[in-house]
Order: C-alpha cells, then sequence, then structure tokens
C-alpha cells in the first residue's frame, strides 16, 4: 500500500548539528580572518606613523645640530675647550715635578755628602746623580737615606772611585715614583 | 556544501599564514621603528637642551672677557714666542741667575694633528659617526724651551720656582746642575721646558655633552690661575726702521 502525506501546513526540517557546527565554524574563520587582516592593515599604519615620526625627528635633529655647530657657538667651544685643559693644566702645576725631585734631594742629603751634578729627566722619570764625600759609610748612609724617601722607588749605586784628593765620587741612579 | 567544507581549513592556513608571515615580521618591524624612534626623540630632546645652553653661554661671552684673556695668557692661541723669551728674561733677571742660551722648538706631534684634522673633516661622516670618532679631550699643542742659566745654587732654586709661576703654564721636563767651570759656588743648570698652547678651533666637528652640559661657563680654574701666578711680560716693539742694516 503507498504511502501518502496528507499534511498541507509547513514542515520544519528537524535540527542538524554537523550543519549547525559548519555554520558556527565558518562565521567564526571568517570573523578571525577579518581579525588578522584587520590586525595586518593596524600594525602596517603604525609602523608608517613611527617612520614618519622618526624622519621628523631626525629632521629637526640635523636641524638643531646645524645650529649649535655654527655662528657663535664656535667661540662658546673654544672657551670651554680652554677652560677644561687649563684646569688640567692648574692641577698638573700644583705638583711641579721638577721642583719636587729637586727638594726631596735636598731633603735626604745626608751630612758629608754633596753633589758634583745633578740630572733629572721627567719623561724617563729617572734621576742621575755624581756626589762627593769622604768615607764609604757615608756613601752607604746615603744611599740608605734615598731608599727612606717616598719620593724615589729605586736606587741604584754606580761606580765609586777614589780621587787624588782623597775624596770618594759615587754614582746614584734614581727612579722617582 | 562541497565548497563550505574547503573555506574553514583554507580560512585557517590563510590566518595561520598571516600570522607567522605578516603580522609577526610586522609587528617586529614595527617594534624596532618604535625603539628608532625613542632614541631618535631622545637625542632630539638632548641636542634641543644643548641648544638652550648654547645659546645661554652665547650670551655670557661678552660678560666674561677679562677671565678669557687670562685664560688665552695661560694658554694662548698661538706659540707667542716673544712672550716666552721676554718672560723668561725677565725671571732670570728677577734671580739673578744668567741665561746663557735659550732656544724654542716646536714639538714633532704638532704635525700629526693637522693630519688627523683633516682626514677627520674630508671622510664624510654623519655627525653621530664624526661624535664617536671625536678624541674625548681636546689637546694642546706642544713648544719646548730650552734654557741654560749660571748662577749659584739658591738662585737657581728660585729661578725654578719663579717659572712655576709664570702665568702660562709651563713644565719642567728635564734638569741638569752641574759645575760651571773651576767656580766653587757657580753653577750651570741647563732645562727643558715644556710650554703648551691651543690653536683657536676653526669648526666644530662634534658636540660633546661636556661644553654643552650646563648653561654657564664654570671659570673658577681662572681664579686659582690668578691666585697662584704672576704676569707674563708684555712685549712691544718700540722704535724701529734702520738705514744701514749692518751697523747700530
Amino acid at each position: 500500500m503507498a504511502n501518502i502525506n496528507l499534511s498541507t501546513g509547513q514542515t520544519t526540517q528537524p535540527n542538524n548539528p554537523a550543519q549547525s557546527a559548519n555554520k558556527y565554524g565558518l562565521i567564526s574563520s571568517i570573523s578571525i580572518l577579518v581579525i588578522a587582516l584587520g590586525a595586518v592593515g593596524a600594525l602596517l599604519l603604525w609602523k608608517n606613523d613611527i617612520e614618519k615620526k622618526e624622519v621628523a625627528a631626525k629632521t629637526a635633529y640635523d636641524e638643531k645640530y646645524k645650529e649649535l655647530t655654527s655662528g657663535k657657538n664656535k667661540e662658546v667651544v673654544d672657551l670651554q675647550n680652554r677652560i677644561f685643559l687649563a684646569e688640567d693644566l692648574v692641577e698638573q702645576s700644583k705638583s711641579p715635578v721638577a721642583f719636587n725631585v729637586l727638594r726631596a734631594v735636598e731633603d735626604s742629603l745626608v751630612a758629608g755628602v754633596y753633589i758634583d751634578s745633578y740630572s733629572q729627566d721627567k719623561t724617563a722619570g729617572s734621576l742621575k746623580l755624581s756626589c762627593v764625600t769622604d768615607s764609604y759609610d757615608s756613601v752607604a748612609r746615603q744611599v740608605l737615606s734615598f731608599k727612606n724617601s717616598d719620593v724615589f722607588s729605586d736606587v741604584t749605586v754606580g761606580k765609586m772611585d777614589l780621587s787624588s784628593e782623597g775624596k770618594i765620587n759615587f754614582l746614584l741612579d734614581l727612579k722617582v715614583k | 556544501m562541497k565548497l563550505k567544507i574547503l573555506i574553514l581549513p583554507l580560512v585557517i592556513v590563510t590566518v595561520m599564514y598571516l600570522a607567522i608571515w605578516v603580522i609577526a615580521p610586522a609587528y617586529s618591524d614595527a617594534d624596532a621603528a618604535r625603539n628608532r624612534l625613542t632614541v631618535a626623540e631622545d637625542k632630539l630632546t638632548d641636542i634641543k637642551n644643548k641648544t638652550d645652553n648654547a645659546n645661554k653661554l652665547v650670551q655670557q661671552l661678552s660678560f666674561t672677557s677679562d677671565q678669557q684673556n687670562t685664560l688665552v695668557q695661560y694658554l694662548p692661541e698661538n706659540k707667542r714666542e716673544e712672550e716666552v723669551i721676554s718672560s723668561i728674561n725677565s725671571i732670570a733677571a728677577a734671580n739673578g741667575v744668567s741665561m746663557l742660551s735659550l732656544g724654542l722648538e716646536t714639538k714633532a706631534d704638532l704635525q700629526e694633528q693637522v693630519v688627523f684634522e683633516e682626514e677627520f673633516v674630508n671622510a664624510n661622516l654623519s655627525p653621530e659617526q664624526m661624535f664617536a670618532m671625536l678624541p674625548k679631550k681636546t689637546s694642546a699643542k706642544n713648544l719646548s724651551a730650552s734654557i741654560t742659566v749660571v748662577g749659584e745654587y739658591a738662585k737657581i732654586r728660585n729661578f725654578v720656582i719663579s717659572l712655576n709661576k709664570f702665568k702660562r703654564f709651563n713644565e719642567i721636563t728635564s734638569l741638569e746642575i752641574q759645575r760651571s767651570g773651576n767656580e766653587n759656588e757657580l753653577l750651570q743648570a741647563n732645562m727643558a721646558i715644556g710650554l703648551n698652547y691651543l690653536p683657536k678651533i676653526e669648526s666644530i666637528v662634534g658636540i660633546n655633552n661636556e661644553i654643552f652640559g650646563e648653561g654657564k661657563f664654570d671659570m673658577s680654574v681662572v681664579d686659582e690661575i690668578n691666585k697662584n701666578t704672576t704676569d707674563v711680560s708684555k712685549v712691544e716693539v718700540g722704535s724701529r726702521g734702520r738705514a744701514n742694516l749692518f751697523a747700530l
């Protein structure tokens, strides 16, 4: 026997879960795609804006640089250079090496010894002395005196000769600290 | 229906592609550009401060002329040999020593400095590169004087002290003292003196932080120079012109 559908009203299709998931998945995917494309656009616009600002900052810097390195600023730089250098030189001149060494030798010279020649070189940090005395004991005391000085770091005793007048000539090589 | 099935994986692949190959590099580029912008803005702020300080310093130039004169005397713009000769002669006379000889010599490093500066200016470098290459401290040129004086020990000693008070920076680099002939009391001293001078700059090749760091000149060094030194002899030409070049 044949089945005949006699219903005349609208029939509702039962909800298909697979179709529904497909539909939402598609909408979500398209939304994500739109968001991703929006992000790309926003990033490019942001980068473009930053680069424009960077160019503007660099241009402004170059203008300021030109302004700073021209005109009367040359005189300012010249004077500042002179001040800075003079500060170093004034500090340097507060402890004049030549005079300090001369004074240290004066302070360290023991009784019975005098100097025949004095040669100081600041660059080499050396002082060579040719001294005269009457006894070897004075030579030893003189060497010890220089060794005890704060100004000299090293004392080397050179040749010692007895002269025809009975004096002892001796050489000393000192390192200035 | 078949197309609908294909769209979902295609979208996922496209989004992944965009995220990995487009968004991440674009963000990285934008971030790098933002960092560069921060650096550029910091530099701009710094140079604006320096320009403001420079304007204040320019205004002060006219009020500090006396102090500038002292500085130029202490560290002249050129060798000023005539002042050195006259002053050393005055110091020797004031201390009772006879000056047997006086020689002046410009030190060799002057040439090296000039070559360096020319190379530097012609190198076509950006301000940043030039700044990086700049020597940190400006160096002065050297003029060396060799002097021989004869006198008693105390007078030579005073001469050495007086040289240190000369209102032009100088430094004794070597000192030799020995007996002068058979005269027991008389000594001969040979000394080499280093004198400095700082030529006026011709152009600014870099902006040093120290130079424009403050809007005021620190002139305290001038007070120290004035306190510890005596004046440099002024030299005048006097009468001049002669008919016979080989007679007085």
